[in-house]
């Protein structure tokens, strides 16, 4: 083999391998995430697009105008609005059922179906929002239950247009319906209405408020009527609580929307944890462009929830504390980026992002980087903080900028006690508070340590000080 | 040295009008002295940024820009002086501009001391007792601006009540000084534009 073939079949290696690692983490957009100081940093991917499913894909008809997407036990349940039907595949994305007609002798239809949520005893809820109703099918999917507009005072002259529903374990419906600004309908297993809950509060900036009140009749009528924000989208955690998305409104459109992912209690409040180092926003630092705005957000049982951004196609994914995980996603004709994004759904530990407009299902799975991450975020939810560090630190050696990994390791040396160390985790992780307290346990240990040696000199040299002087005194008298 | 640098300094911290009248008609005070506090302060901040302790320390040292940091410092300081000197020639200040310089200086002598040890301690507290390292900080403005009054007031041999007016005055030319300042520059910027783009017409048309 002479030297220039040498040289030949060297670059070529070199280059097939770089062809290969491009082919491992290739995604369109760079992936980031945001620092303790508010810096788009950027950040090793956590998922990348693997599939792309269309209509062909599983087997049916091609999709027409896709609306929501829900996954229970592997199964994916697909609701296309623009052909008025239900898909259902099994996990390997085979089509198990496609649903266009049900009821008696298969003499009822869906109109424009928005929305669908699978409970946990298996039933399948349907927001028909075309027809006004919500439609409950077992899992043969034989109608068991239509609800109708519920007789109550404040839907008196407006029609019933459900778009989202969630459900808790006792059966009882959370609807979000268009035009309604009072907040979520909570409508009980019957369908009968319960209350409104989780209302979003409306905000009134004081100049507005003083043109209001020295305006005639006429002006005033002429100003923007100030109303409760409405609810976009909804979803729901093994405890109960909801997750929601609150649309912007027109005034918010211009700067950050106040908290458009809320996490509200039985009682209404929300209560949504924003211990992060930014808030739970999505983007930040828009300056003079959109604002993030989130259609779609789901939550699993270890308290990591996502958002889907429609300004900019990305998915954005938090901890139960609120810390930013990690962004991915983008607008655009590519893998991985979508035209109008409308849905969001785990499946396992994948991610399926539903296009309303080009009528895809982009499957995102995680990366290395993506499966650590998500693990120590599980580890560190339920307590084991050990078993998080280990997570961490392979984090860590994926991507040093990541600030939560510093953290988790930090935490877990906090609890076995080596403070100097969490120390030195929570410095590079920029958690102040943490630090703080490790810092006081570290400044315990060390003054303990010293003082009885340092003590023991300064009354050492005291005594010697005494002795000093008295022997002075007395050579002088000697003198 | 240690006399200029130490003694005398902490004569006025401890006796501030005798120590500024001493200044100002025994000749004690240096002029190399004041503008080595100002600069040593200058110093200090940017050290400041980069060593205060974790806890308190809400720099970003990724815009860090010393030269920014001088200017930060010193400009204030300036912009004081020349308002300082442009009021007071009007309304009879005995003073001249290099005691006010002077006065400057010294002031900051007490800020220097404060600032640094401050600093060091920072790196041994805990949140609890940030408050302290925030109360030092403000000690060390205040002790500076109490000099400032009382330096100048001495020096120009003002009343009390003559002085809060003249402080008040200077404040105001300040404000002047940086409008005018800010006029300037942005006129300079549209002549600047239009002799080039002349250049330009030119230099296409020949």
């Amino acid at each position: 083999m002479s030297r220039a073939k040498k040289a030949m079949l060297a670059f070529s290696m070199m280059f097939l391998l770089f062809i290969t690692t491009m082919e491992a983490y290739a995604t369109t957009y760079d992936t980031y995430i945001y620092s303790f100081w508010g810096r788009a940093m950027p950040s090793t991917a956590a998922y990348t697009p693997s599939r792309i499913l269309r209509g062909a894909d599983i087997g049916v008809e091609p999709f027409v105008e896709l609306s929501d997407v829900a996954v229970l036990d592997g199964k994916i349940y697909l609701v296309d609005a623009g052909s008025n039907r239900v898909i259902i595949c099994d996990h390997q994305w085979q089509m198990v059922k496609e649903i266009k007609t049900f009821g008696k002798d298969g003499g009822d239809s869906f109109n424009k179906p928005q929305g669908i949520f699978i409970s946990q005893k298996d039933k399948i809820y349907v927001a028909d929002s075309g027809n006004e109703r919500i439609l409950i099918f077992d899992e043969n999917f034989d109608v068991i239950h239509e609800i109708r507009k519920p007789p109550s005072s404040f839907l008196e002259d407006l029609p019933f247009v459900p778009t989202k529903l969630a459900v808790d374990k006792a059966d009882r419906i959370y609807v979000i319906a268009k035009g309604i600004y009072e907040g979520i309908i909570e409508l009980d297993s019957g369908g009968a209405f319960n209350r409104f809950t989780g209302v979003n509060k409306v905000s009134v900036n004081p100049v507005d408020y003083f043109w209001k009140v020295i305006g005639t009749q006429k002006q005033k009528e002429q100003m923007a009527l100030y109303i409760p924000t409405e609810f976009r989208n909804i979803d729901i955690d093994p405890t109960g609580f909801l997750y929601t998305i609150s649309l912007p409104n027109k005034e918010e459109l211009k700067t950050i929307t106040k908290d458009p992912i809320k996490r509200i209690n039985p009682k209404g409040e929300d209560v949504l944890r924003r211990e992060g180092y930014v808030g739970v926003v999505g983007d930040i630092h828009v300056g003079t462009e959109k604002m993030t705005s989130f259609v779609d957000v789901v939550v699993d049982d270890s308290g990591r929830y996502s958002g889907l951004d429609a300004t900019r196609g990305r998915i954005f994914t938090y901890d139960d504390d609120g810390n930013l995980l990690y962004i991915f996603g983008g607008l655009g004709n590519q893998m991985g980026t979508f035209t109008r994004p409308v849905a969001l759904a785990y499946h396992g530990q994948d991610i399926l992002v539903m296009d309303g407009t080009s009528n895809t299902i982009t499957v995102f799975e995680p990366t290395a980087f993506g499966l650590h991450v998500n693990a120590a975020t599980r580890h560190q939810y339920v307590g084991n903080y050990e078993e998080a560090a280990s997570y961490w630190e392979k984090v860590n050696a994926l991507d040093t900028n990541y600030d939560l990994a510093y953290v988790g390791i930090g935490k877990a040396l906090y609890r076995n006690k080596q403070y100097k160390e969490a120390c030195y985790y929570f410095k590079q992780g920029s958690q102040k508070e943490y630090y703080g307290m490790a810092y006081q346990k570290y400044r315990k240990e060390v003054l303990r340590r010293w003082f009885g040696p340092v003590m023991t000199l300064v009354i050492l040299g005291i005594l010697l000080g005494l002795l000093w002087r008295l022997f002075k005194r007395r050579g002088s008298r000697q003198c | 040295m240690l006399k200029d640098f130490i003694q005398f300094p902490w004569y006025i911290v401890t006796h501030p009008i005798e120590g500024f009248y001493d200044m100002k008609f025994e000749k004690k005070g240096r002029l190399t002295v004041a503008l080595t506090f100002i600069g040593l302060m200058a110093l200090v901040n940017i050290f400041g940024l980069l060593y205060t302790g974790f806890m308190v320390n809400h720099y970003n040292p990724f815009f860090m820009n010393s030269i920014m940091q001088i200017i930060y410092t010193i400009m204030p300081l300036l912009l004081f002086c020349i308002g300082n000197w442009s009021i007071t020639t009007l309304v009879d200040g005995k003073g001249k501009f290099k005691e006010i310089v002077m006065v400057v200086g010294y002031a900051a002598f007490p800020y220097l001391i404060v600032t640094i040890l401050n600093m060091v301690y920072s790196n041994f507290i805990t949140p609890s007792e940030a408050a302290f390292y925030y109360f030092f900080r403000t000690f060390a403005y205040g002790i500076m601006l109490f000099l400032l009054f009382t330096g100048t007031m001495v020096i120009h041999e003002f009343t009390v009540k003559r002085e809060m007016v003249t402080v008040i005055l200077t404040l105001i030319a300040m404000a002047v000084i940086i409008f005018v300042a800010l006029l300037f520059f942005s006129v300079i910027q549209q002549i600047q534009g239009f002799m080039y783009s002349i250049y330009k017409e030119l230099t296409l048309r020949m």
